[in-house]
């Protein structure tokens, strides 16, 4: 978009979609002077039939390069906001990323409010931020009969990594799983420590996994949460808009207020 | 594990607590410093959104609501012909526990009945508290409410173990309070806030200079006001809060709209208060805590109700058309915020632009400012909108776009 380099030598950057990809994408359209028209993940999304598509392959050196001098001029909480974004995962904020490294390398005012760029990303760190919280409030955990503490969850960008330092200062004296079921992927927490577990199952089938099974008393606090949630609503006052605006829909069917039935010992979550 | 007992009683209890509309869990900054359970966020999480769109954050519960008095206002009051019940400490602190491993609150909010005395009830209240914090390990979000007339000795304790603690004044005027709670004063509020104000600014300068000073009641003290239950006016209404804010350091005035739950004699025949009174009053409190208002800019004892048909910020703007336009390119952050339209947010996003260069219009919109509000108050660069001057015509193009949205809201009023 800017006009740093001609417009004619811009093309389209494919990567794989990590963070030190995405610098590597910026390393390479520095040393070949050519910018991106798009910055995507999977080369199906080109649909621009006339004009370059590169490849960029990752290179940690390179990555490396260009976040240290990243961090040194835009500073470790700027960069943190950056690293949020990047997990929205969606090709329009990799464009704006690129587009921002650029403008910081470039000399440009990246403090410049009324630029369509930073306050792009902003936006974007905005949304990111918000589906963090919503994430915070909305995990929903199951007691099972081995004292693991389960809950499933599809968040619209990738904030698993966002929420984890919160959950484990919270529940520090509990072991943890949360599946995020769309990214077949969860975090583990035990004594402090906190893995990353990969899910070999399909997306649909993370919860009932054979060897979990709901503890006993499970869904009698099922019952009495549900039984409190009606009790506290005041239906004069009633306005469905604001309760959806407030909590999307898309989040529901992981909150066990939301769900019609009591989950049976059989069928957890 | 009594599960249809406890069902009812939870069902009762809760249901008796729920016009009581604090829900916050923000402001306090406990940690799980112990390897227990929970920590208090700073920012406060709401968990759930009931269908009337409020915020559930707290387990929000009467430890009974049996009561020696007869407020008429209240629907546990003695009069009222309601089921009671009453939960064990230990009921109260299972149930934490277990809806907060579930991630389903950020604490509790304990208040209730006066079943027999006040150091009675408040004691009850105190150790519930104190077992959550001791026995339990439980560092989660706590609010208990302070029992007018208990001993201070009882109120300190709860102090210590509470993030926060509230009492709630009610009746905005203490001659309708005494009309229509006739054991009630002010002054028994107004005293334990004193009291308490006084101990967490003695301990917070105390923390300042010893890091392992107690913590007490990190997250202040809150109160409620009643509205539309009695003919207090909202200039009388916003006047309490603002000296609440001021001499009593309160942290949250809240303004319940008085929903017609007794049939008490006492009280209006009227229904129930309508919601856009109780926004109009948030919005103004706003205005005073943190857009340097005064309660005189918003109303005077001529006009001593907000205008329900505009935000108080536009009200103002058109009663004061010599104050506008104000150059979004020139003016200090104090006439900023004085545009409607144009939150906080935007006034920091407009300063830090300026040192960059020229501020226009398209600019504006990407910050958030509200442009159909706030392009009728801001000139760029010394142009400014025609009708600047005109409230008698702006008032009604302000009004338009609103009155759609205000008559949804009525039919759920």
């Amino acid at each position: 978009m800017r006009p740093t380099w001609p417009a004619t030598g811009a093309r389209h950057y494919v990567y794989d979609g990590s963070w030190p990809g995405l610098l590597t994408v910026v390393f390479t359209l520095f040393t070949e002077k050519r910018p991106a028209l798009s910055v995507v993940r999977d080369r199906m999304q080109v649909t621009d039939l006339f004009v370059d598509v590169c490849a960029v392959e990752t290179n940690d050196p390179s990555a490396a390069r260009v976040q240290s001098r990243a961090c040194s001029l835009l500073g470790a909480r700027r960069m943190r906001d950056l690293r949020l974004c990047h997990l929205a995962e969606r090709a329009e904020v990799d464009l704006l990323l690129v587009e921002f490294l650029t403008l910081a390398f470039t000399g440009g005012a990246v403090n410049d409010t009324r630029d369509p760029t930073v306050m792009g990303l902003r936006k974007w760190r905005k949304h990111v931020g918000h589906e963090k919280h919503q994430m915070e409030a909305f995990v929903r955990f199951q007691e099972n009969t081995d004292g693991v503490w389960t809950a499933t969850i599809a968040p619209a960008y990738n904030v698993l990594p966002l929420i984890a330092t919160h959950f484990r200062k919270r529940y520090a004296d509990m072991e943890w799983v949360i599946a995020d079921k769309l990214r077949g992927y969860g975090l583990h927490h035990r004594h402090g420590k906190l893995h990353a577990v990969q899910f070999v199952h399909t997306p649909d089938s993370l919860f009932p996994a054979p060897h979990i099974e709901a503890a006993s008393n499970e869904p009698a606090y099922v019952a009495l949460w549900k039984t409190y949630f009606r009790s506290v609503d005041i239906p004069e006052r009633r306005n469905l808009k604001l309760q959806m605006q407030h909590m999307p829909k898309r989040h529901w069917k992981h909150m066990v207020e939301m769900v019609a039935t009591t989950p049976t010992k059989k069928d957890p979550g | 594990m009594n599960e249809e007992r406890l069902t009812e009683k939870l069902a009762v209890l809760a249901d008796a607590a729920k016009y009581d509309v604090s829900c916050a869990s923000s402001g306090s900054n406990r940690s799980n410093h112990n390897g227990g359970l929970g920590n208090a966020s700073k920012m406060g999480i709401c968990h759930s959104y009931t269908s009337d769109g409020r915020c559930v954050s707290l387990l929000k519960i009467l430890l009974t609501n049996h009561c020696i008095f007869d407020c008429a206002y209240c629907v546990s009051r003695r009069s009222n012909d309601v089921r009671r019940a009453a939960f064990t400490v230990q009921e109260v602190v299972d149930l934490t526990m277990n809806f907060y491993r579930r991630n389903y609150i950020e604490g509790l909010f304990l208040s209730s009945g006066i079943f027999k005395d006040a150091d009675t009830t408040m004691e009850r209240l105190v150790r519930v508290a104190k077992e959550l914090r001791t026995l339990h390990k439980f560092n989660g979000y706590i609010h208990l409410k302070t029992i007018p007339g208990a001993s201070e000795a009882l109120i300190h304790e709860a102090g210590l173990w509470a993030d926060r603690l509230s009492i709630n004044i009610e009746i905005p005027s203490d001659a309708e309070l005494q009309r229509v709670a006739p054991e009630k004063t002010h002054e028994q509020a107004i005293k334990p806030m004193r009291y308490l104000h006084k101990t967490i600014v003695g301990l917070k300068e105390e923390r300042a200079l010893v890091k392992r000073a107690p913590l007490f009641a990190p997250a202040g003290q809150s109160t409620q006001l009643i509205v539309g239950a009695t003919p207090d006016t909202d200039h009388t209404i916003l006047g309490l809060a603002h000296g609440l804010y001021q001499e009593h350091g309160l942290r949250r005035v809240y303004y319940s709209g008085y929903v017609p739950i007794s049939t008490d004699v006492r009280m209006p025949a009227t229904g129930s208060t309508p919601m856009i009174r109780e926004n109009r009053l948030y919005q103004s409190d706003w205005l005073l805590r943190f857009y340097g208002f005064s309660v005189e800019d918003l109303l005077t004892a001529e006009q001593p109700d907000l205008d329900l048909d505009l935000d108080p910020k536009t009200a103002y703007a058109l009663r004061h058309p010599e104050l506008y336009p104000v150059e979004v390119n020139e003016a200090p952050q104090e006439l900023l915020l004085r545009v409607p339209g144009i939150g906080q947010k935007s006034v920091r996003l407009i300063l830090q632009a300026r040192r960059h260069g020229r501020v226009r219009m398209e600019h504006l919109k990407r910050m958030g400012v509200v442009l159909k509000r706030a392009r009728y108050f801001l000139s760029f660069s010394g142009t400014a909108h025609v009708l600047v001057h005109r409230p008698d015509i702006l008032r009604p193009q302000l009004i338009a776009p609103l009155r759609q949205k205000a008559a949804q809201l009525d039919l759920f009023a």
